[in-house]
């Protein structure tokens, strides 16, 4: 029977959990190596291994499944397109390559070349489901080691799943899904090196991990110049931060100055790789320069006029049935800003008063989540200016972002699980978190499959629409066919097909003139009202193919020169 | 510093000229001339190559005697002795004459030249000529006339772009003759094409038509060579041609000139995007003379036509798009007096040669007859002023406007604005809108869709040439006035005449201009003067006064086709030379004087709201106060009424008959049908216009429900008396009852909201079977991956 807290045990345990956390015998200090894995079993961490993988496949089924596979979205698109043409040219740099980066093509290809599986097979059902069982299965090995626990890695890495840009991030067909997972594995061997290099008999582990970070690094530059380099620019702020830090702190800074010395050397080379690959494996043609150069431009704009260029979020918004539901699908990034936000300020407030005694790993994690919270800073305000680079650089950094929050939100949640558990029983505490994570991880898939339930901006497509678009090109020839007021069926053209029309034949959105015909279907028809726009208007009985569920009607009345 | 520069170029010169003499006192095998080509100072040193003549005896002032073109070498500076700006060296190839053809900068620049002992080493752009100019056979003159038959290889392009000699040639002109001394064809081909789909001239040949002009070609400058010339001439085709090649000393440039011709008659030229044989743009773009041996233009037909599909064309690319521009002169040599363009999908349908080309186009000698034969769908006929000249025809008011071809490629159902109602250019610099727009003292008429071959008649109203079943028409006067041309009974003849004062603007943005330049649109004005033919009746109207005549008149005196060859041109110069002023535009009552019969003046009226019925025709009479009346038809036409006031007068041909009401104002009445309306889900809508009054009612209207313009009517009539039907197609934006708005400048009644229902959002249901096509097991298999995550989630947080 449990006793009924006092005011005093109440205050005392809040301060305990906010000060000292973790503390006391009920509860797990990961951090601590005494604790590290000495009483877990191998066979609980394969279970929490399967755990890990279970979440990844049925994320990634789901995923696929949703929509049948019939999904298509722009950046998928595109990629399915460029990843299409490099077999035919046999090499990284070919006429609409990918100019960030060229790995991303030059895997998939492989995988569609060695399963014998067609692109855009292989986009729609295939690297879905490799992107989530890779961000469940690096999560957790990065995870435990980060966290000193298999089971409080294991609850981070399902918690990543939790954040809906990750989901979507890693299913869609670009080269996020390698760049935001190998982060993760970047992160791992950067700890490793760490970790190891305490027991000098160690050494060739030691530098196993180095090599393998430099090469982790090679990889992900290669994947996206800027995106890839993620990790690099958070260490070198790391670097800076914790530099500026232990200035304070002189005993510290003599205790540290070894890691210190190691993380400067990680970080430069790493700064090095980034700089080969960029330069001299796949210059791009000045690419990052141009983003660069359009950042200062919006910056001088902003300068001069005071104003923000543009409000991407007012669009975003839009892409959802309603405010509220935008905000219960993504309740969950509130939820994590807060607790990880809260966790990180209790254990900065505690490392900063113990410096000497915190495990180097929980600096990092402190420096790093700090670190990438600039970052982020940084995309938000990029965002404003409206740069031609795209205006989503907050949810893109995010998705890194909240990697590296996901093991502070386990941490505060895990104390105030164990907080609650003193005053109510465990097994209530355990099962209302588990319910919560259940409501969590269903909204948030209803955001990252963008569901119709939900969102106005969908990805799926009906076969029948695609049938349509296939009798429009194979009768008329390179004629403009308006696919209605978004680029969904133009995506999913691209990506049941893995070639971009216009080679063939022309889709666009416009109603031009130069577009006469229009694709009517009930899921044209059924987005535009949900976007709110109508349904252009169109000749009602002058239709020239149906197939049901989709007619491809003239939208111009006749003239003396219809053909 | 002044002195410095002076002293330099001193020093130059005496090193250049010592080193001159020095050589030629040695070798005596190179030797300057030095004198002035158009006032310019010009040095020519003659080297003789590799033969060791002795050259320094031969006559002081002619320097071509001193060398060959068939082995010597020739230095060009102009300006100072050092600025070397051409630079020619002949050689004999398999017994064939060779020229090679050396600048710096297509002679923009000095070329870096060095004189040796029996040769010149050309630096410039490493050593690589310009262009070779080779004859098939022979020297540079056969049987005493000049050898045309050569080719001539250039160097230093790449597609449009100018690119430094690399040695390789990029483009080849071949010529060939018609008869000895005369060049009869050309043809032209880019070789060096990187960028396949950008469009920039790839063919081009030029052919001599029989019966051309005679073939005369300006003098060379050295008689041995007869094909290059150097000074500042303004080229002029309708005397003679300029030289093949020619160092124009004005623009510092060698211009590479057409051997056959240009702009003279007798010239079929192709001007083309695309290689042979399909040939597009300005394919064909031919001049003819219509009096044998003539040089002289006057008939210009100038293409732009490309192929279905031909990605190098403008949008819409997938119909075949053929314009022409067809201009003639008739009473003088230099203006032009009347043109047609014409538009439609029509197929080339010759293959012919030129050269070693084989082309598909329309043959030249039968390129008139094919243009004014054919059924063209969207045809234009313009008169310009008197005085209005120029090489290549009328621009104005055409066919071939990109901004008319979704329509005549039936995917815009819009006829364009700019046929009936042409922007009033303020003067005849051609920018984008030219082909949409008429200058000051142009006329123009069109049909947007014609479908016949074009033919012209001639009104004995306004003793003015006319096309025939043209739907109508403007004149710009100048200061924002027109005279538009009616056609109310859509037959073949021009029936009515309005001068309008117009003030409507529109503003556009021009390609490379910043600001947008506005310009009169030629939309219905406000009518000074008007002048009507229908039946036996002439009417006539300015503000204040009424004329009619009833009189026996035609509606056209005779027709005509555009002028096709010699014969027809002369035609059409006996037939028009006496009315080449027409009938006075600022005195329309004066055209009734040749039209006597039956009158009837009422002074103190105007008519107004014009139009033709099914047996006759209708008008608003309006009489104001001291309204005076005379005349044979007072009686017939008014009967008793002499009142102010506004009458609705109608005639009636079957019956010879008037009849008189007083038109009471128009009324509107809207009606609206539509079958239980919903958002976003379009619909059929029948709009029933009634007009419950007796006088016409014709305006602008528009037609709103909430805030969605559901209709605009540019010119909406609705007569006395009857109903204006229209099915319009609207998809509703809003859900609710929203109120209905005909704006239009008349009383209305109608509905005042339409209740429109809302569309319900995807719901649940449908959302979940979405992309399924209703197959159970994928929504089984998608709950299960669902149920899977759920359940991984509720063990991992449980248990963890």
């Amino acid at each position: 029977m449990r006793q009924t807290p006092t005011a005093v045990s109440w205050s005392k345990l809040l301060l305990s959990w906010v000060v000292g956390f973790p503390t006391g015998r009920t509860m797990v200090t990961p951090s601590r190596d005494r604790v590290h894995t000495a009483t877990r079993s191998r066979d609980n961490e394969l279970t929490y291994l399967w755990l890990a993988i279970w979440v990844g496949v049925a994320s990634g089924l789901y995923f696929v499944l949703r929509y049948r596979g019939h999904w298509g979205e722009v950046d998928s698109a595109i990629f399915t397109q460029m990843v299409g043409s490099l077999p035919d040219w046999n090499r990284i740099k070919y006429p609409n390559n990918y100019s960030h980066g060229y790995a991303y093509s030059l895997w998939a290809a492989s995988l569609s070349m060695v399963w014998n599986v067609d692109i855009a097979q292989l986009q729609r059902w295939v690297t879905p489901i490799v992107g989530n069982v890779f961000l469940a299965l690096f999560g957790y090995v990065a995870f435990r080691r980060w966290l000193g626990s298999s089971k409080l890695g294991l609850l981070a890495a399902t918690s990543l799943f939790l954040v809906p840009e990750l989901i979507f991030t890693v299913s869609r067909g670009n080269h996020e899904k390698l760049t935001a997972t190998l982060t993760l594995l970047a992160s791992l061997s950067f700890v490793r090196t760490f970790q190891l290099s305490k027991d000098i008999s160690k050494w060739p582990v030691v530098v196993s991990w180095v090599v393998v970070h430099y090469v982790i690094i090679f990889t992900l530059v290669s994947l996206n110049a800027f995106f890839g380099a993620m990790f690099v620019y958070a260490s070198l702020i790391s670097y800076g931060l914790a530099s500026a830090v232990l200035w304070f702190f002189p005993a510290a800074r003599r205790d540290l100055r070894p890691v210190m010395r190691r993380f400067a050397l990680l970080a430069l080379t790493s700064l090095m790789v980034m700089f080969i690959v960029q330069w001299y494996v796949y210059p791009h043609e000045g690419e990052s320069s141009r983003i660069l150069a359009s950042i200062l431009d919006g910056f001088g704009t902003v300068r001069a006029t005071g104003e923000a260029n543009s409000d991407p979020y007012a669009l975003v918004q839009n892409d959802w049935v309603s405010r509220r539901a935008y905000n219960v699908v993504s309740s969950f990034r509130f939820v994590l800003l807060g607790v990880s936000f809260l966790t990180w300020i209790v254990l900065l407030l505690r490392a900063l008063t113990r410096l000497r005694k915190t495990p180097v790993e929980r600096l990092f994690l402190l420096t790093l989540y700090g670190s990438f919270g600039m970052l982020l800073a940084i995309g938000v305000a990029i965002d404003f200016l409206g740069i031609s680079a795209g205006s989503n650089w907050q949810v893109r950094i995010y998705t890194y972002f909240s990697a590296f929050a996901v093991p502070l939100f386990v941490l505060g949640v895990h104390g105030l699980r164990s907080l609650l558990s003193r005053f109510l029983p465990r097994s209530l505490v355990k099962h209302a978190f588990a319910t919560l994570m259940v409501v969590f991880i269903m909204c948030s898939l209803l955001k990252a499959t963008l569901d119709p339930i939900v969102s106005n901006r969908w990805i799926a497509y009906k076969v029948t629409e695609m049938r349509a678009i296939d009798f429009w090109f194979d009768n008329r020839g390179d004629d403009t066919l308006n696919v209605g007021g978004n680029m969904r069926l133009y995506f999913g053209y691209v990506m049941q097909y893995g070639w971009r029309p216009g080679t063939r034949g022309v889709l666009e959105t416009n109603l031009s003139p130069q577009a006469p015909h229009l694709i009517r279907s009930t899921v044209n028809a059924a987005n535009a009202v949900a976007w709110g726009i109508p349904v252009p208007a169109v000749l009602l009985d002058d239709w020239i193919y149906d197939n049901g569920e989709s007619q491809i009607v003239h939208r111009i009345p006749r003239t003396p020169f219809q053909q | 510093m002044h002195s410095n520069i002076t002293l330099r170029y001193c020093l130059r010169v005496g090193w250049l000229m010592c080193c001159v003499g020095v050589l030629c006192s040695a070798l005596a095998s190179s030797r300057t001339w030095q004198g002035e080509i158009d006032n310019v100072p010009t040095w020519i040193t003659v080297v003789s190559r590799g033969a060791n003549r002795d050259i320094s005896d031969l006559d002081a002032n002619a320097w071509w005697t001193w060398g060959n073109a068939s082995t010597d070498a020739y230095v060009f500076a102009f300006w100072r002795p050092d600025d070397v700006r051409v630079v020619m060296t002949f050689d004999q190839v398999d017994g064939r004459s060779q020229m090679s053809l050396y600048l710096n900068e297509e002679g923009a620049e000095t070329i870096d030249v060095t004189i040796e002992e029996d040769d010149v080493i050309v630096n410039s752009n490493g050593g690589h000529p310009h262009s070779v100019m080779t004859t098939k056979e022979g020297g540079w003159f056969r049987d005493g006339f000049v050898n045309y038959d050569f080719i001539l290889q250039k160097d230093g392009q790449e597609g449009k772009e100018v690119v430094p000699l690399d040695g390789e040639f990029d483009y080849v002109l071949e010529v060939g003759e018609a008869e000895p001394g005369v060049a009869g064809w050309q043809t032209g081909e880019l070789l060096n094409d990187p960028r396949e789909r950008w469009g920039y001239p790839r063919f081009g040949a030029v052919v001599r038509m029989p019966g051309a002009g005679e073939y005369i070609v300006e003098e060379p400058l050295m008689p041995q060579f007869p094909h290059f010339g150097a000074g500042m001439s303004e080229y002029a085709w309708y005397e003679r041609n300029p030289l093949p090649l020619y160092y124009h000393l004005e623009k510092e440039k060698l211009d590479y000139n057409s051997i056959v011709g240009f702009f003279n008659g007798g010239m079929y030229r192709l001007h083309s995007l695309s290689h042979a044989p399909y040939v597009n743009f300005e394919s064909p773009f031919a001049m003819y003379n219509f009096e044998p041996g003539s040089r002289e233009t006057r008939l210009v037909i100038r293409a732009e036509s490309f192929p279905a599909d031909d990605f190098l064309g403008p949008e819409p690319k997938s119909r075949t798009r053929t314009t022409l521009r067809y201009s003639w002169k008739l009473f003088d040599d230099r203006d032009w007096a009347y043109g047609i363009t014409v538009s439609g999908p029509l197929l080339h349908e010759d293959e012919f040669t030129i050269g070693n080309h084989t082309v598909k186009n329309i043959a030249p000698d039968r390129l008139p007859d094919w243009v004014v034969g054919s059924e063209w769908p969207l045809v234009t006929f313009v008169q310009p002023p008197e005085d209005y000249s120029g090489a290549e025809g009328i621009y104005f008011y055409s066919a071939q406007a990109n901004e008319y071809q979704p329509w005549l490629a039936g995917i815009d159902n819009r006829e364009p604005v700019n046929l009936a109602a042409p922007l009033l250019l303020e003067d005849t610099l051609l920018d984008p809108r030219q082909t949409r727009g008429l200058p000051p003292g142009f006329r123009g008429e069109y049909h947007s869709a014609y479908f016949r071959s074009p033919q012209l008649y001639f009104s004995p109203i306004d003793q003015r040439l006319h096309l025939e079943y043209g739907l109508g028409g403007v004149w710009n006067l100048g200061d924002g006035r027109v005279m538009r041309f009616h056609n109310f009974n859509s037959d073949a003849h021009i029936d009515g005449w309005t001068i309008e004062t117009v003030t409507t603007q529109v503003e556009e943005m021009l390609y490379g201009q910043e600001e947008g330049t506005s310009a009169l649109i030629a939309k219905p004005g406000v009518i000074e003067e008007a002048l009507y033919a229908f039946d036996d009746y002439l009417l006539y109207s300015s503000q204040d006064t009424v004329e009619i005549h009833r009189t026996a008149f035609e509606m056209s005196e005779f027709s005509l086709s555009p002028p096709t060859d010699a014969s027809s041109w002369e035609e059409h110069k006996t037939l028009l030379e006496e009315y080449r002023n027409g009938r006075p535009v600022e005195d329309m009552r004066s055209w009734l004087e040749a039209f006597p019969g039956e009158t009837l003046v009422i002074d103190n009226a105007n008519i107004r709201g014009m139009r033709t019925t099914e047996d006759g025709f209708h008008f608003t009479l309006t009489m104001v106060e001291d309204t005076q009346v005379r005349g044979e038809l007072s009686e017939p036409l008014l009967g008793s009424l002499r009142s102010a006031g506004v009458y609705a007068l109608s005639y009636d041909r079957n019956e010879d008959s008037w009849q008189r009401q007083y038109a009471t104002p128009a009324r509107l009445e809207l009606s609206l049908t539509m079958t239980s309306p919903q958002t976003f889900v379009p619909q059929r809508l029948e709009v029933a216009v009634r007009n419950a009054g007796v006088a016409d009612w014709f305006g602008p209207a528009e037609l709103r429900i909430g805030d969605d313009v559901v209709h605009v009517w540019e010119n909406l009539l609705v007569p006395g008396g009857t109903t204006v039907r229209e099915e319009l197609i609207w998809t509703p934006r809003s859900a609710g009852t929203l109120p209905l708005v005909f704006a239009a400048d008349a009383p209305i009644s109608m509905a005042e909201t339409v209740y429109i229902k809302p569309t319900q959002r995807i719901t649940f249901a449908d959302a979940l079977w979405l992309p399924t096509q209703g197959q159970l097991r994928y929504v089984v298999m998608m709950f299960s991956a669902l149920l899977l995550i759920m359940l991984a989630f509720w063990r991992t947080w449980k248990v963890a």
